[in-house]
């Protein structure tokens, strides 16, 4: 067999071959590359140490103990491997006059700490709300944000010393019983966030309602009652919807942002004023109300459906298009002992609503479920879900 | 980096359908299209001001005739295809090459189509200050009683009336306010690179003091702003002589007024803001004329330290006048 035979024959093979192993390395070059700017606290930089004290507190403990809360965030994703974009750490100072410029941070949005006394029993609730965002360090915009939570509830026989609750917190960064913490959730929302090559489109919540009969049952999951109630469901919303469908959201501009900058301050020291940029879609959330019946009584207890209800509108605002109008339900059944003398709703109203948010979420993000049919009297769901499903595309 | 903005745009189009489709065409969407994008381009300079609105009169065919080179990026937001009524909706944001946009007005004013020697020359004297103290008046109130008497008989017959009437007037006395005026030759830059770059030949008013006979004196328009919000009457007509004896025609002009730092909420910052006004006065006749007229002007800086802040606030104010003004001028055809 000549040269010439094997040329001939095996030539076409190898110009494809070439041309596949050209394509690769020119994808492997350029694909984004981003620098991770570690822990970072939302809002007045001055105020940090008052509305975050808790995990201002695990922070200088892990940091006396020898390994900071960032040094762990880097050591955790110095091993993580993102699927759309390459991860460097670097101080952000070397950022300066390179053309690669996205920055990633970890951004602590919100806490929650509460402790309260039900008759003999007492309800711990520790939450920490959390944004996985990218933003430009050449002009200081937000680019996406990935928003995710950890909540715990737990139920105790007496009233929690400042210790248990210190120690009930940690769990919230570092996961409890399998259940993952915030620095695993932040890795997770990373691994699979992607980076936009084409010109992105925003979507945000811009407005939440909360009825009347609604606010008594919110302002208990919440410590403060200064809006704090509507950044708690804009944020449950936008999780649900970012976490089943992969988009990014905006963070909620009433909760984070004073004319449309947000401040951050990276745990470092450094403090950040970031652009938000406009929505392009607008999400309008109300919650008029919250309701309980009793569904089953049995010796050993009564058995309640909590229900959830809200209105949903996604329009984009300069031609007026709806893409999604419409009301939903949701329903969570709990039971209680009949041991059980005091209960607290809340905690299950606040299921019912993550439920409603959650399973709508899942149907935007194409798996249809019974639940829609029940959720909603709106006689055209499937065509709204269809036309919402085609906008986010247009988000990733 | 060039400097860029967003802004939003919609267009509706009516088209025609043929035998062999009843969708609307590539060349229908196209033409939708461009429409949204100009209209945005539209929409972002109305919300920039009126003198902005004239500069776009200026540079829109230009922008139409290649919109990629104004228009960095076009995200569609939505589009609406609807064959009942023959009619296709799109709604755009774009992102604007705001650097470019300036340039092609730039280039279409009188002064960047003027050659070299009859371009005009400039100068500027603006004032940057400070509160320093503020007398307020107390209200003068004058009180009158007046008592009218009328009788027919004796004040103890029956035919006697008196009345009182009681009256007066408040006088109020706009508070005295006085200024510390800090210098600030750092501004210098910036007003120099706006007026510079748009074409005409810039001259520093220190440089200008000498040739102006004595009469155009950077103390003179100092001290009237150091207790007032405009020129004397003596001082302006100096300036304008002042200005003719130098042969420069225009002289820009006005205060920065610094407020008292407080804390950003948003950041925990120190923020500052400034109030500035600016006014261009051509004094090429006796009588000088006002061509262009700005403020206030509100602008704000952040900064660590309140000074960092003050200078941030100061350079964003200068640049916002600076430009304003230019922008009237450009509009007027000054070259």
């Amino acid at each position: 067999m000549s040269i010439n035979y094997f040329s001939r024959r095996f030539f076409p093979a190898i110009v494809i071959g070439l041309i596949f192993l050209a394509v690769l390395a020119s994808n492997i070059s350029h694909a984004a590359t981003v620098t991770l700017a570690g822990l970072a606290y939302s809002g007045d930089s001055k105020s940090i140490a008052t509305r975050f004290p808790y995990t201002k507190r695990l922070e200088l403990a892990q940091a006396t103990g020898g390994s900071s809360l960032n040094k762990q965030l880097a050591q955790m994703m110095a091993k993580a491997k993102p699927a759309n974009f390459e991860l460097q750490q670097l101080a952000l100072s070397e950022l300066k006059g390179q053309d690669q410029t996205i920055v990633l941070a970890l951004v602590i949005t919100g806490e929650t700490v509460s402790a309260e006394r039900f008759g003999n029993i007492a309800k711990l609730l520790t939450q920490v709300r959390a944004q996985a965002m990218f933003f430009d360090f050449k002009s200081m915009t937000v680019l996406r944000t990935y928003p995710f939570s950890f909540s715990h509830l737990d139920v105790i026989d007496h009233y929690p010393s400042k210790n248990e609750m210190n120690e009930r917190f940690q769990t919230v960064f570092y996961g409890d019983q399998g259940k993952a913490g915030i620095l695993a959730r932040f890795a997770d929302a990373v691994s699979s966030a992607t980076i936009p090559t084409n010109v992105p489109r925003f979507i945000q919540v811009t407005d939440v309602n909360i009825g009347a009969e609604a606010h008594p049952v919110l302002s208990k999951l919440v410590k403060n009652a200064n809006g704090e109630e509507e950044t708690l469901v804009a944020d449950l919303f936008a999780e649900s919807l970012s976490s089943k469908t992969g988009i990014p959201v905006l963070p909620f501009s009433k909760g984070y942002a004073i004319g449309n900058v947000m401040s951050m301050r990276i745990a470092d020291g450094d403090v950040y004023n970031l652009k938000l940029p406009e929505p392009d879609y607008a999400i309008s959330l109300s919650v008029p109300r919250f309701k309980k019946i009793k569904s089953g009584e049995a010796a050993s207890g009564a058995s309640y459906i909590f229900g959830a209800y809200s209105h949903v509108t996604i329009k984009e605002p300069v031609s007026g298009r709806t893409y999604m109008d419409a009301d939903f339900k949701n329903g969570e059944v709990k039971l209680v002992p009949a041991s059980q003398d005091t209960i607290d709703d809340s905690p299950a109203y606040y299921d019912a609503l993550k439920g409603l948010f959650t399973k709508l979420s899942g149907n935007l993000a194409g798996t249809p479920s019974d639940w829609l049919k029940s959720a909603t009297a709106a006689s055209d769901i499937s065509q709204q879900i269809k036309t919402t499903q085609e906008l986010l595309k247009s988000c990733k | 980096m060039a400097e860029t903005a967003s802004a939003k745009g919609q267009a509706t189009v009516k088209y025609n359908t043929s035998l062999f489709s009843s969708k609307v065409s590539a060349e229908d969407k196209s033409k939708a299209l461009l429409q949204a994008q100009l209209k945005a381009v539209d929409k972002y300079y109305a919300e920039a001001g009126d003198s902005q609105s004239e500069n776009l009169d200026v540079i829109r065919d230009k922008i139409k005739a290649d919109p990629d080179r104004y228009l960095l990026e076009t995200a569609i937001l939505s589009e609406e295809d609807r064959p009942d009524m023959k009619q296709y909706s799109v709604t755009v944001r774009v992102t604007l090459n705001v650097s470019q946009l300036r340039n092609a007005v730039k280039s279409k004013s009188a002064v960047a189509n003027s050659s070299s020697g009859e371009k005009s020359k400039l100068t500027f004297i603006f004032v940057s200050r400070q509160t320093d103290s503020a007398q307020s008046f107390d209200d003068k109130v004058y009180k009158g009683i007046e008592v009218k008497e009328q009788s027919k008989g004796t004040r103890n017959s029956g035919q006697y009336r008196a009345s009182v009437e009681t009256g007066g007037s408040t006088t109020r006395k706009a508070t005295k306010k006085t200024y510390t005026i800090f210098p600030s030759n750092y501004l210098k830059s910036v007003f120099n690179g706006v007026f510079a770059s748009a074409g005409f030949k810039v001259v520093d008013a220190a440089y200008l003091e000498p040739y102006s006979k004595g009469l155009l004196k950077i103390k003179s328009v100092e001290s009237d702003f150091n207790s007032g919000n405009d020129l004397q009457p003596q001082t302006e007509r100096n300036v304008a002589m002042g200005l003719q004896n130098a042969q420069v025609p225009y002289i820009a002009y006005g205060t920065l007024d610094v407020r008292l730092s407080d804390t950003d909420p948003a950041t925990g910052l120190f923020r500052v803001s400034v109030a500035a006004t600016g006014k261009v006065l051509d004094a090429r006749e006796s009588i000088p004329v006002t061509v262009a007229e700005v403020g206030p002007i509100q602008s704000a800086g952040l900064g660590p330290t309140e000074e960092e802040a003050q200078t941030n606030a100061l350079k964003n104010a200068a640049d916002k006048v600076a430009k304003e003004l230019l922008s009237q001028m450009t509009g007027a055809g000054i070259r």
